[in-house]
């Protein structure tokens, strides 16, 4: 049976590992969803006759708290890879575990904002600014989502590639990682228009 | 020395996580002072960018990153950019007589 190439060494065309370059070329179709999203986000609020302050709606406290908790998932994501790197696979399965816990947290605080907008009666239904905070955190949360799912493989049962394939598991594991920044990166832009504007 | 190279890393990775957290208090800070809602919204898009250049920078290796990567992320802003811009200018080219309804 083949086996997949260039998953470990580079190659000589494009300088990078295939799995990197395919990161790469998925996120930039993200670059694109999200960039049609907050590209909507624009021209409603440009063609609305009246915007109400996300702060009046959403809580700025607990959209701050779960900024400050996704840097912190980055940074513990970024030390379990460079554990990996320094052959310390039981720090590995410590920092990840943490930013496991910390996804489990944010999406928790996302959870109990949505259900006190719908204590409220405040759907999607009723007014823009709540239609598209819901399209913009509801996407970005079912990334956050995936991300957990990747991360949680990578911490069990995927991490059995350590034995066999320490460097290809490594390089799996950056690539999950730099999907996760990127997730991060998004709320960054996300947090202040819905929250701050 | 390879030690010292480790600690070197991580030291910077950490030096990045607090300016990220930092650059959030500062956008909540300017939200609550109550500026003026362009000056606001200039300042805490700069926290942002600036945010960003970091994560980007430093925690997805942009800044040590391959030719090849910055081409792609360029064509797909490009893109991105060409077809906000498109639709954007809808709102300033209408036909004569035609207005938005609101």
């Amino acid at each position: 049976m083949d086996t997949i190439p260039y998953t470990v060494e580079v190659r000589e065309d494009t300088g990078l590992f295939n799995a990197k370059l395919g990161i790469w070329l998925f996120l930039a179709s993200e670059v694109m969803l999200f960039g049609a999203l907050f590209s909507s986000y624009i021209l409603l609020r440009i063609g609305s006759s009246s915007w109400p302050a996300g702060s009046s709606i959403l809580s700025v406290p607990l959209g701050t708290l779960n900024t400050l908790i996704l840097i912190s998932s980055s940074v513990s994501m970024i030390f379990a890879w460079y554990s990996l790197k320094l052959n310390r696979v039981d720090k590995y399965k410590l920092y990840l575990g943490i930013t496991i816990l910390l996804t489990l947290i944010f999406l928790g605080i996302k959870g109990y904002e949505y259900s006190m907008k719908f204590h409220h009666h405040l759907y999607p239904s009723h007014n823009t600014f709540l239609a598209i905070y819901f399209t913009l955190t509801g996407i970005h949360a079912l990334h956050i989502l995936g991300g957990l799912i990747v991360n949680s493989y990578l911490w069990g049962p995927g991490s059995r590639m350590w034995q066999t394939e320490p460097q290809r598991f490594t390089n799996r594991v950056e690539v999950a990682g730099m999907y996760w920044h990127f997730v991060d990166l998004v709320w960054l832009f996300l947090f202040p228009v819905l929250y701050l504007f | 020395m390879e030690h010292t190279d480790q600690q070197k890393e991580m030291k910077g990775y950490l030096r990045i996580f607090f300016s990220l957290l930092i650059l959030t208090i500062f956008s909540v800070l300017i939200h609550y002072l109550r500026l003026n809602f362009f000056l606001s919204v200039a300042l805490i898009l700069l926290a942002v960018l600036v945010q960003v250049f970091l994560s980007a920078g430093y925690f997805m290796h942009l800044v040590s990153e391959k030719k090849i990567i910055f081409i792609i992320l360029i064509l797909s802003f490009m893109l991105f950019l060409f077809l906000f811009l498109l639709i954007l200018s809808g709102y300033f080219c209408n036909p004569e007589g035609a207005s938005h309804v609101h």
